[in-house]
């Protein structure tokens, strides 16, 4: 069968966005694993040297994971 | 001439720091000195920064103009998602690089050197040696950049099992070498 030239260029484009969609939930995913080890290399570096920033520091850390949790989130519901 | 800055904790040079302790700190260790890379070392990735920063809000105004056509062929939903991943790895990145001056440091006790370095994620390295261990201080300051913000790195050539401590790019080299200096000829005048 000969797929017409808007059939296929429809099934292309639907590719190409379903192919974009899966790379950037995986890298948002690799992302939100990065982030965890922000975490632990924060607790890390607050052990090693304390300071009246330390709460501060594992505050900002955690956030970052909220927000890249977020994002994973949201890219998952809305693509 | 005065430095407000100086005990400040976010800065790079701290004389007798307030509320800081390091892991292998002893009871009655006392830090003396606490140095950190010098600001200007940090404008590379607050640049970057701030361009990352700039990049979203720049290619969305072009695409108003009408001079981005390929964008425009972007579901929308896709653009907003990738102006948000674009956004926390920027707040990733960031974040990594004020850590990792932050808390790259050399502290000079009134017993010992102690250099701890981390890099990569999950990597540290902690040198240290006693003032009594301490053969030989130097520094070098060399370059226009280092010149002009007068910073420049510190060699403490040592009798320990670590036989050179370096600091790279640490402010007022002179100073951090003198005070070392002094503070091992206190030691040895009291032994």
């Amino acid at each position: 069968m000969i797929l017409g030239e808007e059939t296929s260029n429809y099934i292309l484009n639907f590719a190409v966005w379903d192919l974009t969609r899966v790379g950037l939930l995986v890298f948002l995913g690799l992302y939100v694993i990065f982030s965890l080890l922000v975490v632990r290399q924060v607790n890390l570096l607050n052990s090693v040297l304390g300071t009246h920033f330390s709460p501060l520091f594992r505050v900002v850390a955690l956030l970052h994971v909220v927000l890249a949790v977020g994002v994973f989130m949201f890219a998952f519901v809305i693509l | 001439m005065s430095h407000k800055h100086k005990n400040s904790l976010l800065a790079a040079f701290v004389e007798r720091p307030q509320k800081v302790c390091f892991e292998t700190q002893t009871p009655g260790e006392e830090v003396v000195l606490l140095l950190r890379r010098h600001w200007v070392t940090n404008l590379p990735w607050i640049a970057l920064t701030l361009i990352m920063l700039l990049v979203p809000p720049f290619i969305f105004q072009l695409n108003l103009w009408g001079s981005m056509e390929p964008i425009q062929t972007i579901p929308p939903r896709f653009q907003l998602v990738g102006a948000l991943v674009w956004y926390v790895l920027t707040l990733g990145l960031a974040l990594e690089s004020f850590v990792m001056w932050y808390f790259n440091v050399l502290l000079v006790t009134n017993r010992r050197i102690v250099d701890i370095d981390f890099w990569g994620l999950l990597h540290k390295s902690v040198a240290e040696t006693t003032l009594d261990n301490v053969q030989d201080v130097t520094h070098v300051v060399g370059g226009f950049w280092r010149v002009v913000f007068n910073y420049g790195h510190v060699y403490v050539q040592t009798a320990a099992e670590v036989p050179r401590i370096e600091f790279l790019n640490v402010p007022r080299p002179n100073i951090v070498h003198k005070k070392i200096a002094q503070m091992i000829q206190r030691r040895r005048r009291h032994r």
